[in-house]
């Protein structure tokens, strides 16, 4: 008769042997994400949760600057031409100084700005990767908000789209998300009252300027970026990886911000994932890159279940 | 301890790292694709929600992916496949194929499929990620004592629905 251990073993094996059968889906991570907003949205879920859309592990500032759409970069660094670590005029109070002056920038950077947030990466198996580029805008004038995200697989198809527009609706916000399946030609709206989506450029900049009072901000040379002359600055962070954060040498806005992590749970081939983040002017250029102009032509409205029970990225 | 660190960033490191294995947990205690790609995404919505109010990330994933497993479950299914698996299990060991070890696992893992979830969650937990007792009490947010009462009601199930006829057999023929 099988002993206990026997039986524990063959159990052990047989588990192992059916999860060995199985992998998480391309985008997993990003599609949860863009979910969870959308509950956000819809139900309300995190009232009273701050919900910090922060800055990313590699991210990427252009306050006051940047071309507008569609530049996302998501490889870290990649805007910056570096030059070798030169030493700063000044002494060694100079990294306290500029850390002070990015924090006072920080204080009324992205309030008004169209925020450009692109992730993109995978778990390092074949077909996992995914690309997830989310704008948002709230308005000034009118506390509006406008957000758009899309789910991009690994070959490049857009498999999943959400656009959130929030009104101020007293203490709250209406909201309305209507989701969109590239693939299947179909689309769904939910309306809600919610909490005020904090998923906005002033979180960020609450989160930095928390990076930069940690005191571990090193200078580490100049670069060049965008015809920018800046400051490198070196974000040590607790998890193991560190940030770049790049500041205007002159008037110490932020500039941009790089780094990545890599990660291999499997044990196979790593997993490389990026994150950039642009602060852009609110110029209309950018502010349409956060609403959904129109419908396109051909799609089919369904219920939202209906349009989850279609596309796996939307469940 | 929690890393001072973007909410968002931080949780798109431990969702890139993490859902593999949730959704490899969540297979092995329904043993459905769809289901379990469900529940782990489930899992890493939850947690993105709390992400600044929960303690034990993974802890809170797994029990949420778990327990994302119990939904739309149906004992018929289980039944059947618990009885398929049984009865090729027992007209193999009549054709004296070779593949009994084998098959006992696949007769072992229906039974599994057939326990009540809460003592199946409990055995995966234990025996599958090898979680102590006190961690598979974390995990789920039980208490010890109930870990243990449920492990051990599980076996003695997986050994009463398999019979011990059939272990005999196979286990003699698969010695080696």
């Amino acid at each position: 008769m099988l002993n206990d251990t026997d039986l524990l073993e063959e159990l052990h094996a047989g588990m192992c042997e059916r999860a060995a059968t199985i992998d998480a889906p391309a985008g997993l991570p990003a599609s949860a994400r863009l979910i969870a907003r959308r509950r956000t949205a819809t139900r309300a879920a995190t009232a009273g949760v701050p919900m910090l859309a922060a800055a990313g592990v590699a991210t990427v500032l252009a306050v006051g600057g940047g071309s507008g759409h569609g530049g996302a970069s998501v490889q870290a660094g990649s805007g910056a031409q570096a030059s070798a670590p030169q030493a700063l005029s000044g002494d060694a109070e100079d990294t306290a100084y500029i850390v002070r002056r990015v924090s006072a920038n920080l204080d009324h950077a992205g309030q008004t700005e169209v925020v450009e947030r692109v992730s993109a990466g995978g778990n390092g198996n074949p077909g996992s990767d995914s690309t997830n580029p989310v704008w948002s805008y709230t308005d000034p004038q009118t506390g509006d908000y406008y957000s758009s995200s899309q789910l991009i697989s690994s070959n490049g198809t857009d498999v999943y789209e959400q656009y959130i527009v929030g009104a101020p609706d007293g203490n709250q916000m209406s909201y309305q998300s209507t989701n969109l399946d590239p693939v299947q030609r179909e689309y769904a709206v939910q309306t809600s009252v919610g909490p005020v989506d904090s998923d906005n450029p002033a979180a960020d900049a609450e989160q930095i300027k928390s990076e930069l009072a940690s005191g571990k901000a090193t200078q580490d040379g100049t670069a060049t970026i965008d015809g920018q002359s800046t400051i490198k600055l070196t974000l040590p962070n607790e998890a193991g990886y560190t940030d770049t954060l790049y500041v205007n040498s002159q008037t110490y806005e932020p500039v941009e911000s790089t780094g990545e992590m890599v990660i291999n749970p499997n044990g196979g081939a790593d997993g490389t994932n990026t994150v950039s983040e642009k602060w852009l002017p609110a110029t209309a250029a950018n502010i349409v890159n956060a609403k959904l102009a129109q419908l396109p032509s051909g799609f089919n409205e369904v219920s939202q279940s209906q349009l989850e029970k279609d596309n796996p990225a939307g469940r | 301890m929690r890393l001072a660190r973007g909410r968002q960033s931080e949780f798109e490191r431990f969702a890139a790292v993490q859902a593999e294995g949730l959704v490899k947990l969540a297979f092995i205690v329904c043993g459905d694709r769809e289901r379990a790609q469900d529940a782990a995404q489930e899992a890493l919505i939850r947690v993105y929600q709390r992400w600044s109010r929960i303690d034990d990330p993974l802890a809170y994933a797994r029990r949420t992916a778990v327990n994302a497993t119990r939904e739309d479950w149906r004992r018929e299914q289980r039944t059947d496949r618990t009885n398929a698996a049984i009865e090729a299990l027992i007209s193999r060991q009549e054709s004296d194929h070779p593949q009994e070890r084998l098959l006992q696992r696949d007769a072992l893992m229906a039974a599994l499929d057939a326990l009540p979830h809460a003592q199946r969650a409990v055995i995966v937990l234990r025996y599958g990620l090898q979680l102590s007792e006190a961690e598979t009490a974390t995990t789920l947010d039980i208490p010890i004592g109930t870990v243990k009462s449920r492990v051990t009601r599980g076996l003695a199930r997986l050994r009463e629905v398999l019979g011990a006829e059939l272990f005999l057999t196979t286990t003699e023929t698969t010695a080696c």
